[in-house]
């Protein structure tokens, strides 16, 4: 959009760095997003949701992503299991909790809860993935009833919040997926809309040429160096 | 970015938050007080399209 004096949306999407088996791991947390109102019907979630998890997937050469989110609204809870990959909990899909998912979940919640404003009196139910008592630690004002929550518009995710989630206590879902290649043709099929999808696919050419490309060909070529990448073998 | 940059942009997010917000505003994430609270983080941010 052409920028001009008033701002009417973000999202802060924060990078959550750790080690996971003793391999450094980067967690893309989708962090607080806020929509003026006034704005609220013009179809931005797919830009605030999608589109940086996209463009940081593409900047990351196509390589998987893990992304986490908090949460007790039900849109938000089936925006996230419907475009993310392998992402748990979900209901009715099937989607399991692997190893991989706790141990990320506990490490976010041992370390980097200040992250998504829970306090350190928040209890983590590490078998269904509940925050139970989540609103104390900075975001108590973002606390909702069920009846405020914005519903989504598959009951499976209403019910699934209803149920799982005490609204009068203040609990959150915490839930764990991926961006990769199946996430990145959801977004693109269900979310994008079809006016914008020529000048996304464009950007999306612009980063991959930058960051897998231009890499490639700089690499097979022995003539010349290009910074701090040497070529796949010299002369 | 800059110092100027980083003020606008909190003050952008502020904006966008009093304006949605119907209670206090958040002390946590983007809106801490600590400096580095934009340290590591991605801000995606929509102004009003031009008429």
């Amino acid at each position: 959009m052409k920028k001009t004096n008033k701002p009417i949306a973000f999202n802060a999407l924060a990078l959550i760095d750790f080690e996971l088996g003793e391999k450094p791991i980067t967690v893309l947390h989708l962090g607080l997003v806020m929509i003026d109102p006034e704005a609220r019907s013009q179809g931005l979630s797919w830009i605030l949701y999608g589109l940086t998890c996209v463009f940081l997937f593409l900047r990351n050469q196509l390589r998987p992503i893990w992304v986490s989110n908090v949460t007790q609204v039900p849109a938000v809870v089936g925006m996230v299991g419907d475009t993310f990959s392998e992402t748990y909990p979900k209901p009715d899909s099937g989607n399991r909790r692997t190893l991989t998912h706790l141990l990320i979940a506990r490490q976010i919640m041992a370390d980097h809860r200040h992250v998504f404003g829970v306090g350190d009196d928040a209890e983590f139910d590490e078998d269904r993935f509940i925050i139970q008592n989540a609103y104390t630690g900075g975001s108590d004002n973002l606390k909702k009833t069920f009846a405020q929550a914005t519903k989504h518009r598959s009951d499976k995710y209403n019910n699934f919040c209803k149920e799982e989630l005490n609204y009068k206590r203040g609990d959150d879902v915490i839930q764990l997926g991926k961006i990769d290649l199946n996430a990145t043709r959801r977004f693109l099929t269900n979310d994008v809309p079809r006016g914008s999808l020529l000048g996304l696919t464009v950007a999306g050419l612009w980063i991959l040429l930058n960051r897998l490309a231009l890499p490639i060909l700089y690499w097979s070529d022995n003539k010349r160096e290009w910074n701090s990448l040497r070529p796949y073998k010299n002369d | 970015m800059g110092t100027e940059e980083l003020s606008k942009l909190r003050q952008d997010l502020t904006t966008i938050a009093t304006t949605t917000l119907s209670k206090d505003m958040l002390d946590y994430g983007v809106f801490s007080n600590k400096s580095d609270a934009l340290t590591r983080s991605i801000i995606t941010i929509v102004y009003e399209k031009n008429q």
